[in-house]
């Protein structure tokens, strides 16, 4: 008959994988409290790292955000998100409109980013600036990373769009309504949920690209988080696992979060 | 009449205002995507070190180089190798993981999947970071191996691999289980017969989800062997261009990966002959 309980190897297989899983992480959150300089040996507690990471001036320079890489970062971040998000969910509207020949072709364009490894995206880029004799810089890397964020923005958007029953947006013009202004009260807040969603990836993407940026700006010395931590692999600071957990407790929270809100809704269900 | 037209005047212009929106992203997608995939393609048959905005040149010399020199053939071979190994690790322990969390209860199933899913969201690199800090601590001769190397990519890519299966597997019909051991089959069978051939384009599109990504990474291997013993496709095309400027160069390089890639991809595709099962699904969408 069925069994009802988990057997003994089914749960050591499990907390096995979740060790794996979680013990590195938990082990930069446990040395980032280190009181010596050292990642592998303990010697007692301390918050002097957090000091130290916000006062580092190549990460945080309060007076010339430029010059700071969390900044730039979180910058680089949010535009490409909002350009992006724009981009796609305009693409997608029109998707549904157009020849089916154009759809097609542009859904296939748009996998290609998706689908190709990371490391041949970088290599095309980096050729397109060099034969545009565009200097590589934080601006080279924003562009870089509007082109591999809307692709995901249209896939996830545009399945939404889809589904729009389009009477609704009909009944809009037939009461007088503008294109623009249907498609600012009638269609867009049908669809802002998929947009969101979308917008949360592409700022994901941005936010720990390495390879594209690297790529792309590595050679300028203008730096992202991700280029920060790669150049400094040899000589790890350990103000690196402070920021670290800073970042894993963010998204530690964000995750939470989600998670209740998924259980709660598990729940009405119930 | 009358009121047909009206309605035709209606439709026009709204819908080539609708048409007009994908413009913009036509233009991006054009410039970001399609003109840099030619420009690499004519830059593979570029001399490097040569100036101008087009410099007109034609040279099968990086091709050439490939057949010759064996730092290339090396280290496709070794990533290809690496990457074969690492989606082998990954389908062993993520098949089993994604098969045990389809028989939990609804809500343990959503906490471990989410904890399964959440380093996804976390910077590569400070996980793969993490995870030297652990071998250096306690299996300091994995470091500058091949097995540290695997572990690592197995670490990063295993959540690719439960996700898609996780999917297929969550969908099966159990009363093709129970129908199954009606019929006379045994638990070990039931597996092998009935769940595997369903849940096939689940663990294909999980073993392309990790392939891909572990034969070009460069991180990993920069990380875990840090002593440049193993020669990676990545760090070949990261050394040219960052150390050496040969764009030209790693283009071909680039080019040759890309044509290796699409041939597994287009294998791996081929191989999925039960995608008739999941037909009724694509149907109804």
């Amino acid at each position: 008959m069925k069994q009802k309980r988990s057997s003994a190897p089914t749960i050591i297989f499990l907390v096995v994988v979740f060790i794996f899983i979680y013990a590195p992480i938990i082990s930069i959150a446990v040395f980032s409290f280190n009181e010596a300089n050292s990642l592998v040996r303990w010697s007692g507690f301390t918050f002097d790292r957090y000091i130290e990471l916000f006062t580092d001036r190549e990460l945080f320079n309060y007076t010339n955000p430029r010059e700071s890489i969390v900044f730039m970062t979180l910058w680089i971040a949010v535009i490409s998100t909002l350009v992006s998000a724009i981009l796609g969910t305009l693409a997608a509207i029109a998707l549904t409109q157009t020849k089916k020949v154009i759809r097609d072709l542009t859904m296939s364009v748009n996998n290609i980013p998706i689908v190709s490894p990371e490391i041949i995206t970088a290599v095309s880029l980096l050729v397109l600036f060099g034969a545009l004799q565009i200097a590589p810089s934080y601006n080279t890397m924003l562009i870089a990373h509007i082109a591999f964020s809307t692709p995901y923005v249209l896939i996830t958007v545009y399945p939404k769009v889809k589904s729009l029953d389009p009477n609704i947006a009909d009944a809009a013009y037939d009461l007088g309504a503008s294109p623009f202004k249907a498609l600012l009260k009638v269609i867009l807040p049908q669809i802002k949920v998929a947009i969101i969603a979308g917008a949360a990836i592409a700022f994901t993407m941005s936010f720990d690209d390495f390879i594209i940026s690297y790529f792309v700006a590595g050679s300028s010395g203008d730096k992202n988080i991700s280029i920060y931590l790669y150049t400094n692999r040899l000589s790890p600071k350990p103000i690196i696992n402070a920021l670290s957990t800073i970042i894993l407790v963010i998204i530690g929270g964000k995750i939470t979060y989600d998670y209740f809100k998924t259980g709660n809704k598990m729940e009405e269900i119930e | 009449m009358v009121v047909q037209n009206h309605d035709q005047k209606k439709v026009k212009p709204k819908k080539k205002f609708e048409l007009t929106l994908g413009v913009p992203y036509y233009f991006v997608l054009i410039v970001l995507v399609v003109i840099p995939i030619f420009l690499m393609i004519i830059s593979s048959f570029q001399l490097d070190h040569t100036s101008g905005i087009f410099p007109i040149s034609f040279t099968f010399e990086h091709y050439l180089d490939f057949l010759k020199a064996s730092t290339f053939v090396n280290s496709m071979a070794t990533s290809l190798w690496i990457a074969a190994a690492t989606t082998i690790v990954t389908l062993i322990i993520g098949y089993p993981l994604a098969y045990i969390l389809t028989k939990l209860k609804p809500r343990l199933q959503i906490s471990l999947l989410l904890l399964i899913n959440a380093p996804m969201w976390i910077n590569m690199l400070l996980r793969v970071r993490a995870l030297e800090q652990i071998m250096r601590m306690f299996f300091p001769y994995l470091i500058d191996s091949i097995p540290g190397v695997v572990i690592g990519l197995v670490y990063v890519y295993l959540p690719f691999m439960v996700l898609p299966i996780f999917a297929v597997l969550s969908k099966i019909d159990t009363s093709l289980l129970e129908s199954a051991s009606d019929l006379g089959a045994n638990r070990f069978k039931t597996i092998l017969k009935v769940v595997v051939p369903l849940s096939l384009s689940g663990v294909l599109s999980g073993i392309l989800m990790v392939f891909l990504p572990a034969a070009t990474t460069i991180i990993i291997p920069q990380y875990l062997a840090p002593s440049h013993n193993i020669y990676m496709i990545g760090t070949l095309i990261e050394k040219s261009i960052i150390n050496n400027g040969l764009i030209s160069y790693a283009s071909a390089i680039a080019i040759v990966l890309s044509l290796v890639i699409l041939g597994i991809v287009y294998y791996i595709k081929k191989l999925d002959k039960y995608k008739g099962v999941n037909r009724n699904e694509a149907e109804a969408f």
